[in-house]
């Protein structure tokens, strides 16, 4: 588990965070809430290998609504990313950082792919997972 | 009614048959029988009178009147023999034949035998025709000489004494019927028969019904009929109408009716539709679930490389802190001794990489103390990519519920917008109101259907008791006009009785007052005496008297003589008043009179019949009678009676001189 932080992300995502998490249309909006889109969108600057810092950073939910696997995802993530160097940079805030690094560059990818591509939220995430 | 001869057999003095002709001629109306007494002139008078009437002669003093010879004859050979009389008669132009017998045996009743009476018609050549129209022949006779009446027409000379007091009611019956006084008792009689029957006719008549409350009725029953009538074409109009309107509802309820079918299917595919969007929802929903942990579909692939990395992160740090001693120890060795030999047989050399691997883990004590966290991350990492293969394949099969919800949402979608361009959706929607009113309708003809077909019951019903209450009208009506006339023939009949009534005393009175005036004249023309008489009377039981100037009876002062004329000149005025057309037969006419007295009756003899048979005996005949008789004598016969075979006295008739 992560000490109790705050996951930060970009204001200007924050209309499109919600788009993507809104309960009532599954279609339009796949994920659950914020921070399956926020994870959707570190993996995203992950695989991309893109990180920026959070600009404009808005206050998006705090580190405790993570569940274990977020939590060794996120650390996993992270370690990799630093050749699995369990030094003293391997802490928990470096780890979030990291990953709102990747979000804030991933969620653009993860808007691409969803939001600005053809056919639904939900149609286009499923495409990515089936194929 | 004249007749023309009368034959005898084997009666009284007659043996076998002995016939005696009669005078027919209007000149010479007189038929002459001259016998002296006992030779069969009062046998002759009695046959006509058995032949006519049955009357058989019977004396006290005498034997039967079956000829003893003949009966003789009979006792000696058994042959039966057949006694008559038969009379040949002319009557209105027709010629009869009379005849009564019987056959004489041993079972015959001498005093009273059974005898038959016969009637034919006669030709010209004097053959029997048969007369079928005239059934009882004694009825025959008696209308057309009354046997009442006869005693008047068939007389004994002697006994015209006795008419002198004509009393008793057959006398006076047999007067009132010469006097056609009779006539109005048939009248009375007839007229009371037909009153009985029109009575009795009207009586039966009164069962009718009364006419006048029957075309009442039939009237009534028309006009109520002309209005049923009417009644039933209005709801025949109002029927057919509703049945145009029952078939238009219908009509309507039926594309109602599919459109509300196709509506349902509409309704069922939107429904299973709706079921299919909530599935799919679901789906969609389940598939978001797993879609939520997207960014673990994204890093499969690294997150197998990265444990891997943990891996070998993990190693340097898989050393026990008993361990660290020996690899400072195993570092110490080598840089001192350059290597350590295991008891294995390997080792380690100063500066080879596990030396140097060791040193370097040596020198970085933070990745040894991590080594639990490693092993953490590493079997958590697992259980997400073994999560993840898990996953992947929900989300596909939720993949394709989805796509086959799709599929069959697509496909009802298709039927839908099929359906939805064949659906009249306002019909249909308005099928359940069309349902009501094509019910309401069908009801309505259904119940005006019902009341015509009975009101059609009910007008035929009437109609039949109208025809009936016509046919019944038309009977009383006739009944009613023969009703009427035969009331009109009980007025008549009533009439006339009252008439009959009326005039019957009157006509009596007038008869009487005749036959009086008559008898009268004949009286004053008989009697020498004359002078000594004023009038002759009759009273209502036709009891007559002679009465002198002074108005004092003779009657019971008459001399036999005088009675006798006086008898002769009842009968005379009798006939003369009568007006009969029947023969006078008088045996002994003459009898008992003077001379003078015979001259008078032999004068007035030819005048009182259109036939007269007079018996007489030789002294009867005296000169002065027959100069008077003889002009009009037609017919003169005798009587010649002998002994044959020395017992037996036998009469026959021969011609005399006229």
């Amino acid at each position: 588990m992560f000490a109790d932080l705050i996951v930060r992300i970009n204001k200007s995502y924050l209309e499109d965070y919600d788009l993507l998490q809104d309960k009532k249309d599954k279609k339009r909006s796949p994920f659950q809430i914020r921070k399956d889109v926020f994870m959707a969108a570190v993996s995203y600057g992950f695989l991309e290998n893109e990180s920026k810092p959070v600009k404009n950073p808005h206050d998006l939910f705090r580190t405790t609504t993570f569940s274990i696997a977020d939590t060794v995802v996120l650390k996993v993530l992270f370690l990799n990313n630093n050749k699995m160097a369990f030094d003293g940079n391997y802490t928990d805030e470096n780890v979030i950082n990291q990953a709102m690094e990747w979000a804030e560059v991933g969620f653009k990818h993860l808007k691409l792919q969803t939001i600005e591509n053809q056919g639904s939220n939900f149609d286009c995430l499923l495409e990515e997972v089936v194929i | 009614m004249k007749f023309k001869q009368i034959a005898i057999e084997n009666f009284r003095p007659y043996f076998g048959k002995q016939t005696l002709p009669f005078s027919t001629s209007s000149d010479k109306p007189v038929t002459i029988i001259e016998a002296p007494n006992n030779w069969g002139k009062t046998s002759v008078y009695e046959a006509v009178k058995w032949c006519l009437y049955d009357v058989w002669p019977v004396f006290d003093d005498r034997d039967n009147s079956i000829n003893t010879e003949a009966i003789d004859n009979y006792t000696t050979s058994s042959t039966p023999f057949d006694v008559s009389v038969t009379i040949d008669f002319e009557h209105e132009k027709d010629n009869y034949r009379l005849w009564r017998s019987f056959t004489y045996s041993d079972e015959v009743n001498v005093k009273n035998p059974d005898s038959k009476l016969y009637l034919s018609g006669v030709t010209k050549r004097g053959d029997n025709i048969k007369l079928d129209h005239i059934l009882d022949y004694q009825l025959f006779i008696q209308n057309l000489l009354p046997q009442e009446v006869s005693k008047y027409f068939i007389v004994d000379g002697d006994d015209f004494k006795a008419f002198i007091n004509p009393t008793g009611s057959k006398t006076k019956e047999a007067i009132e019927q010469l006097l056609n006084l009779k006539i109005f008792d048939r009248v009375r009689q007839h007229l009371n028969t037909l009153e009985k029957e029109f009575t009795g006719a009207l009586a039966k008549k009164s069962g009718s019904k009364d006419v006048k409350a029957l075309g009442v009725q039939v009237e009534k029953a028309d006009d109520a009929l002309v209005k049923l009538r009417k009644e039933e074409k209005e709801l025949k109009g109002k029927r057919d109408l509703s049945y145009s309107q029952y078939k238009k509802y219908d009509k309507q309820l039926q594309k109602a009716t599919l459109s509300s079918g196709k509506i349902d299917k509409i309704e069922t595919l939107e429904k299973n539709n709706k079921v299919i969007e909530k599935q799919k929802l679901l789906l969609i929903n389940e598939c978001s679930k797993r879609l939520s942990s997207f960014h673990t579909f994204m890093l499969k692939k690294h997150f197998n490389d990265i444990y891997d990395k943990l891996s070998a992160a993990r190693k340097p740090l898989d050393i026990s802190p008993y361990d660290k001693v020996l690899l400072k120890d195993i570092v110490k060795l080598c840089d001192k001794n350059g290597h350590v030999d295991c008891l294995c047989g390997s080792g380690i050399k100063k500066d080879d990489t596990n030396y140097k691997s060791i040193k370097e883990k040596l020198d970085t004590l933070d990745g040894i103390s991590n080594k639990n966290e490693v092993l953490e991350l590493q079997t958590q990492l697992k259980e997400i990519i073994l999560n993840i293969g898990k996953q992947k394949k929900e989300i596909k099969d939720y993949e394709v519920g989805i796509l086959k919800a799709d599929q069959l949402l697509e496909k009802n979608n298709g039927v839908l917008k099929k359906l939805r361009e064949e659906v009249d959706v306002n019909v249909g929607q308005n099928a359940a109101s069309l349902a009501s009113a094509t019910k309401q309708a069908f009801d309505s003809y259904e119940k005006l259907k019902l009341n015509h077909a009975v009101l059609e019951e009910t007008i035929r019903n009437r109609n039949d008791r109208i025809e009936i209450d016509r046919k019944e009208l038309a009977k009383s009506l006739n009944v009613d006009e023969r009703t009427k006339k035969l009331g009109m023939k009980a007025d008549l009949v009533a009439k006339a009785y009252n008439a009959v009534e009326n005039n019957y005393e009157t006509y009596r009175l007038k008869k009487k007052k005749e036959l009086q005036k008559t008898v009268q004249k004949y009286l004053f023309k008989l009697l020498t005496a004359e002078g000594l008489f004023k009038s002759f009377k009759i009273d209502d039981d036709y009891e007559y008297d002679i009465l002198d100037h002074r108005g004092e009876s003779w009657k019971r002062r008459l001399s036999n003589g005088q009675k006798k004329v006086l008898g002769v000149s009842f009968v005379a005025g009798l006939k003369n008043v009568a007006n009969e057309d029947a023969p006078y037969i008088i045996d002994s006419p003459l009898n008992a009179l003077d001379k003078e007295h015979q001259k008078n009756y032999a004068k007035m003899l030819p005048d009182l019949s259109s036939q007269l048979i007079l018996f007489v005996t030789d002294l009867e005949l005296a000169d002065a009678t027959s100069t008077l008789l003889r002009p009009k004598v037609g017919k003169a016969m005798r009587i010649d009676w002998k002994i044959a075979d020395g017992n037996y006295n036998r009469s026959t008739f021969v011609k005399g001189n006229a």
